[in-house]
């Protein structure tokens, strides 16, 4: 998962325009996506990589606007940089209120293009990356059994093995047991290392959950 | 009666001084009567003297002082002992007879206006001649002799004469005359009658025939002596002359009251003329100025007294007095009412636009005795024209703006696309070509889409050169048929190396437009261009292209007709607004341009879809000038 192929999808009716995005884009090092309409976006088998879209905001049939609202629904989305011909503000407003990654208007300069996109691709990777240690965390907490993470809680919480084992009501033995079990399958080496686990495994729950909102 | 006749002379002189102590009846009537005769005559001579013109009063006037002269000598009559006095009298007393009889049958004539001249002259003449014989004969006309006076008694007591003696043969002159008199009134009331005018016929023809028959009848029996009694001829004269002055009287009173509502009909018009907003000038023959009213001497600053008998082509301007002049004769040749517009020029020089409506004048019976022109002042009203006409220019102007402004938000895009695509490339090339391996076959490829898309946005500014310049041209008379066939000339190489087949079904009248040559070919290439466009994916044995004139009427229409795939149904009614375009490389901006210049030329353009299959455009602009069969089709 650390080196994903990075896309960079361009949606833009403009022939023109789009074929040049997508030259720039691939001599800056980026693989390029490109199509001529949303619904051709559309049309693609969802990605689930790192990417970001460049999304033209003036467009028939469906406008930019109009897509990355139909985007937002799923949260797996890539993030999306709009492109627009003339300083529309309500629609600029509506689109960063959206969730707009960003806002350039065209003619674009290739320094804030690029960085627009190396912004949001970066983004997209740390988004990604917190999606999969979390994924991995509950990968490992799943294959506890329901005493050992019973037992887990309590000595997070900080009990000792005789407190846990009278308030479980079986041996201090068989609590030393699920201990171990607990530290071999969480991989953890010490009880601090157990507790910050713990600690991560919450606070990205809560992250993901604000950063997707 | 030698009854009432008084044998002594005591008895005579009793009656005699009875006549002159006591009030005599006789004296009485008959003064009476003389004197309101005398009164009528007075009136008509007043009324005459009044109204000269008018014979009919100078006429009845003659016959109440006949009248009177007659009621005059009858009463002497009656008084008169001495036989010679009583002659002289008679004759005095026929005279009177002769002028009021006379003057009757004058009045009637002039009254009545019946005809029968040589019957009223034959009676003025036989009456003439009897009073010339009645002042020649000893005892007049009535008698060869007058042999006694009779002294008469009326039934209360008074005595009056009459005459006695054989009858003169002559009396039957004056007789014979008042028959034809008789005859004459009788003729003239029935014709008045049947010519509906009742009243006067009853009044004045019946009463005198009436009073003619009491008076013409009695007077000869009396003359005859076979009544005993005074000549009564006076009172019947009187009611005679009193029913004529109930006519004239009334009559002039009826004038009067005519002639105060013809005033007030006068100050009627005089106050329409004086307050109408329009000049209004009655002309003679010669065009001289009769009337002016006070607006057209008050605009013309003339007062009305300078200005009658001023010609009227004073009041126009230099360069259009000829053509007064002509228009004048004309109409009055024609007997026609020339409508024209003319400048008045006033006494300061300054001028006014005039439309004239005229019309001949005629008298009561045909004849042209002028023409009365009515002016309505229309300087205000072309001012105001060419002022709406300043305005209309400034709103197309203004109109030309707002499409501008409406056009700028779509330009600002179209030429934004270029620009970006440019930018995006070059910058794409500056790193390919700062690599260690420059991808040259690409960057050459980015240099070609460059310049394409320098050369789209030029056609973007070029294209809104064209939407600005639209409209000011240079209008001449354009032969539109040439026009197509240059614009299929000038495409002709492209046609025949894409394999198009293009036909020109022209009309074969000539149809002229007036219109900026360059401009129509304009049109006319962007729209056989739009049809060759929309076939780039038509099988090349099917590309052709219909090019059709027709002249209908006041205009000729252009129509295009392609076999492309037509237009999209939802892009019709915006298909010629700026930017809207059904090719992703178009610019949207040709048909909005067409029809910026159709419009401008006064034409129409449209769109539709055959029902063959694909699209045809069509344009309508008005010709300049009639059809004519031209000699080449």
């Amino acid at each position: 998962m650390s080196e994903t192929a990075t896309v960079v999808f361009v949606v833009d009716d403009d022939d023109s325009v789009r074929r040049a995005l997508e030259r720039l884009l691939r001599s800056a090092g980026h693989n390029v996506e490109s199509f001529a309409g949303a619904q051709e976006y559309l049309a693609r088998e969802p990605f689930a990589g790192i990417g970001c879209l460049l999304l033209d905001l003036a467009m028939p049939e469906m406008n930019g606007l109009e897509l990355q609202s139909l985007l937002s629904a799923n949260e797996t989305s890539v993030p999306v940089i709009f492109l627009t011909g003339h300083g529309d503000i309500p629609a600029s407003v509506q689109a960063m209120k959206s969730g707009a990654l960003d806002f350039l208007t065209k003619p674009v300069d290739e320094s804030a293009l690029l960085a627009a996109v190396d912004v949001a691709l970066q983004r997209q990777r740390e988004i990604l990356a917190m999606h999969h240690t979390a994924a991995e965390l509950q990968h490992r907490f799943e294959s506890l059994s329901a005493r050992e993470r019973q037992v887990m809680q309590l000595v997070v919480s900080g009990l000792l093995n005789k407190q846990i084992a009278a308030q479980l009501g079986i041996s201090e033995k068989t609590v030393k047991v699920h201990r171990g079990r607990v530290m071999e399958k969480t991989g953890s080496r010490s009880l601090a290392g157990l507790v910050r686990l713990c600690a991560a495994a919450g606070f990205l729950a809560e992250e993901i959950r604000t950063r997707t909102d | 009666m030698p009854e009432f006749f008084a044998e002594n002379e005591a008895e005579q002189i009793r009656f005699a001084t009875n006549v002159n102590t006591e009030i005599s009846a006789l004296t009485i009537a008959w003064s009476m009567g003389a004197a309101a005769c005398l009164m009528l005559a007075i009136m008509h001579a007043v009324l005459w003297l009044m109204e000269r013109r008018n014979t009919v009063y100078a006429v009845s006037t003659l016959m109440a002082l006949g009248a009177t002269l007659n009621a005059v000598c009858e009463l002497l009559m009656m008084f008169s002992t001495d036989i010679s006095t009583y002659a002289l009298l008679l004759k005095l007393d026929n005279l009177g007879v002769f002028v009021m009889l006379v003057s009757l049958v004058w009045f009637v004539h002039l009254y009545f206006r019946t005809g029968l001249l040589w019957m009223v002259v034959t009676i003025t003449a036989m009456w003439s001649v009897s009073i010339v014989i009645n002042f020649a004969q000893p005892f007049s006309i009535v008698f060869s002799e007058i042999t006694e006076l009779v002294r008469v008694e009326t039934y209360w007591g008074e005595t009056f004469s009459i005459a006695k003696g054989p009858n003169s043969p002559w009396v039957n002159i004056p007789n014979l005359a008042s028959l034809l008199i008789l005859f004459f009134l009788i003729y003239s009331s029935v014709r008045a009658w049947r010519k509906g005018s009742k009243r006067r016929a009853m009044v004045v023809g019946g009463g005198s025939v009436v009073f003619i028959l009491l008076g013409g009848i009695h007077a000869p029996l009396v003359d005859a002596g076979l009544v005993q009694t005074p000549y009564m001829v006076g009172f019947a004269f009187l009611a005679i002359v009193a029913g004529m002055s109930y006519e004239l009287l009334s009559e002039a009173l009826l004038a009067g009251r005519y002639a105060k509502e013809i005033d007030a009909g006068e100050r009627r018009w005089k106050s329409l003329l004086d307050t109408v907003p329009v000049y209004v000038a009655v002309l003679d023959r010669d065009g001289r100025i009769d009337y002016a009213n006070p607006l057209l001497c008050k605009v013309s600053g003339y007062t009305s007294d300078e200005l009658s008998n001023v010609h009227f082509t004073d009041l126009l301007d230099e360069r259009e007095r000829e053509r007064g002049k002509q228009i004048f004769a004309e109409a009055l040749r024609r007997r026609g009412s020339p409508q024209m517009r003319m400048s008045l020029l006033s006494k300061d020089r300054s001028r006014r636009q005039v439309v004239w409506t005229t019309g001949l004048v005629t008298d009561s019976d045909g004849r042209m005795v002028g023409m009365l022109s009515i002016g309505t002042d229309v300087t205000d009203r072309v001012r105001a024209q060419a002022e709406l006409q300043r305005t209309q220019r400034e709103m197309d102007r203004l109109t030309r703006a707002t499409l501008l402004g409406e056009v700028a938000a779509g330009l600002a895009h179209e030429l934004n696309q270029p620009l970006t695509a440019i930018l995006s490339n070059a910058q794409a090339a500056r790193r390919m070509l700062a690599s260690d391996a420059p991808p040259l076959a690409e960057v050459g490829e980015i240099v070609e889409d460059i310049i394409a898309d320098d050369k789209r946005a030029g056609d973007v500014i070029h294209g809104l050169r064209a939407l600005l310049r639209s409209g000011e041209g240079v209008r001449q008379p354009v032969d539109i048929n040439e026009a197509i066939r240059t614009v299929a000339e000038l495409l002709g190489g492209e046609l025949h190396a894409q394999h198009f087949t293009l036909d020109l079904e022209l009309d074969s009248r000539f149809a002229n437009a007036k219109a900026d040559a360059v401009q129509i070919q304009q049109v006319i290439m962007n729209l056989l261009l739009n049809a060759m466009k929309a076939m780039k994916d038509t099988p090349e044995e099917q590309r052709r292209i219909v090019v059709r004139s027709q002249v209908d009427g006041k205009s000729v229409t252009v129509s295009v007709v392609d076999r492309g795939a037509g237009i999209d149904a939802d892009l019709l009614p915006t298909l010629f607004d700026a930017f809207v375009t059904s090719r992703s490389t178009g610019l949207g901006m040709g048909l909005a341009i067409c029809r910026r210049i159709i419009e401008v030329h006064g034409g129409r353009i449209s769109a539709d879809n055959s029902p063959a299959g694909g699209a045809s455009f069509s344009f309508s602009i008005p010709t300049s000038t009639a059809t004519a069969p031209a000699g080449e089709s």
